[in-house]
């Protein structure tokens, strides 16, 4: 078959430099380490390390995911005005890709300039300190901008937001126009039609925008580091230094794979509360009943 | 939807563009800054970060092994996604759901967890950790965007332009070469462009797989741990203008698909 043989070079691929360092991951987080060296035997000391309470690691892992969610619901509120603007207010094709094109572009210039690029907004004499006290807001700068929780996740929602853009607009073009003009015809107001018809038309969009945001959420590194402050590093750091630092591989690996398994289930979780919100929307209509023009 | 009421969304739109572009403009901006610090006031413009960032002779070298890196990377993604992408729009064999799902697999993964196992696996599987590997790294990242914008593509192919060709003679590769390939390569270039700005500024897979020399990203991620020199901006609104200057090559792709899976 052609396509199957077109089809293998990726899938041979994947399993070779995809399928199998994961697996290899797996494997190693089951290995005793002793001072730097590996054994081969089999051993699950690593997650009994990993769950110990008194290193702060357990701890560190459920405030990594708690910020993910944070990230999902902020980009969602971000996203679901502008997707919607995007794809049903805009009659341009033309000016629908130049806005879309746009919010790629700071996905692709990379974690580390997008990222840097927020020192110059929050910092002491940054951006929105210099605007409100040019403005006369406020007399002195605001110190809490930078180094902080707060600055950590206002960068990782720029980072994150693009992909619940793209994920809803895709959606929400495949909504009939006509389903919102009936809605509006029987007399809703826009908004109730926005919450009654676009949303729960939109689940598809929502559920896939929530996984691929909460995903480079896992990757935070450099988020912390540049922006967040010593105090507030997030288990990629603690996931990095066991590998660059520390160098317990075997207590790394075991590390990465109880991440990635509590952020499978959160969003896991977290999809199925979205789906189940905007199938509520439509049956309850949270922007209140319908009333008469 | 009527365009009467949009005032409200199309306010939220520029200011969600301005919280997009705004750091980037930023820190462009602070580049031609007098003083060293990225941060107000604007003392006077200058060049002078820029020609000392070109004078930096690890910039040129970690400029070539980039670029070389990112070039490698797109051929490799773009024929793997390319012909991948065949199979996810036609195939309909039993199985073809899980291998589209496979497929795409590296998307959800997070980079980070991808570049530790990647590192771990290249150790087990015995290959030194160089150039190689940190393009086999950025190929597994970038192929499924390639598969994505093909894809797109191959949806609004119609096939009955192959059996056309068949029809007056063409072989099954002179279909593809002089038939279906021209075609698509609007989609095949978009995925292209795209492979390239993800590898040029990836940092964690060249952090975690690369060793003995440094890519432009992990050479500045080095620089700014020691108080973020000028440079660094000036290196960071030259990226920002790559990256503007290429997504714009992608324009007519995106507004063609975008006209075309429009539903009115």
């Amino acid at each position: 078959m052609g396509l199957w043989a077109a089809a293998m070079p990726w899938l041979a691929m994947l399993l070779l430099f995809y399928a199998l360092p994961l697996v290899s991951l797996v494997v190693l987080s089951l290995l005793e380490s002793e001072s730097g060296h590996i054994r081969f035997s089999l051993t699950l000391d690593n997650y009994s390390d990993v769950f110990e309470a008194a290193t702060g690691r357990p701890g560190v892992i459920l405030k990594t995911l708690w910020i993910g969610i944070q990230v999902v619901l902020y980009s969602t509120i971000i996203a679901l005005p502008l997707a919607y603007f995007i794809a049903k207010g805009m009659r341009s094709v033309r000016g629908q890709a130049v806005l879309l094109v746009l919010f790629a572009a700071a996905f692709l210039v990379g974690p580390l300039v997008r990222t840097i690029s927020w020192r110059g907004v929050l910092g002491v004499s940054g951006l929105i300190n210099t605007t409100f006290q040019w403005a006369g807001l406020i007399d002195q700068p605001l110190l809490s901008l930078l180094y902080g929780r707060p600055a950590m996740i206002v960068a990782m929602t720029y980072n994150a937001f693009p992909f619940m853009l793209f994920a809803l607009f895709l959606s929400m073009l495949m909504i009939d126009d006509r389903h919102i003009a009936a809605a509006r015809d029987l007399g809703a107001s826009a908004l109730t039609a926005f919450f009654r018809v676009v949303v729960p038309l939109s689940i598809p969009g929502l559920v896939t925008g929530a996984i691929l945001v909460f995903v480079p959420v896992l990757s935070a590194v450099l988020e912390p580091e540049i922006l967040g402050g010593p105090s507030s590093r997030l288990t990629p750091t603690a996931i990095r230094s066991q590998f660059f630092h520390t160098l317990n591989w075997p207590l790394g690996a075991a590390l990465t794979v109880t991440f990635v398994v509590f952020a499978g289930v959160s969003v896991g979780a977290l999809a199925q509360a979205y789906a189940m919100f905007a199938r509520s929307c439509g049956r309850f209509g949270l922007a209140g009943a319908v009333r008469p023009r | 939807m009527s365009t009467s009421r949009h005032i409200p969304l199309k306010l939220w739109t520029v200011l969600m563009l301005g919280f997009s572009l705004g750091p980037l403009a930023t820190i462009a901006a602070f580049s031609f800054n007098q003083s060293r610090f990225y941060a107000f006031p604007i003392t006077g413009w200058t060049f002078k970060w820029y020609e000392q960032l070109f004078a930096d002779s690890r910039i040129g070298e970690a400029l070539i092994d980039s670029i070389v890196i990112a070039l490698a990377v797109t051929v490799l993604a773009t024929a793997l996604g390319t012909s991948f992408a065949f199979i996810v729009a036609r195939a309909r064999h039993r199985g073809h759901r899980i291998v589209r799902v496979v497929g795409f697999l590296p998307l959800v993964t997070p980079v980070l967890i991808l570049a530790a196992g990647l590192q771990v696996g290249f150790v087990a599987l015995d290959l030194p950790l160089g150039y190689g590997t940190v393009i086999l790294g950025h190929t597994i990242y970038t192929t499924p965007y390639v598969v994505l914008t093909v894809v797109a593509q191959l949806y609004r192919y119609d096939v009955r332009l192959d059996a056309a060709a068949r029809d007056l003679g063409a072989n099954a590769a002179q279909t593809l070469r002089y038939v279906t390939l021209p075609i698509l390569m609007p989609g095949i270039r978009s995925g292209a462009i795209l492979a390239f700005l993800l590898s040029f500024n990836e940092w964690a897979v060249a952090f975690f797989t690369g060793r003995g020399f440094n890519t432009l990203p992990m050479l500045i991620y080095s620089m700014q741990r020691v108080g973020l020199p000028p440079t660094v901006l000036a290196y960071s609104c030259l990226t920002v203008a790559l990256v503007l200057i290429l997504v714009f090559l992608i324009l007519p792709f995106a507004t063609r698909m975008t006209g075309a899976s429009r539903r009115t």
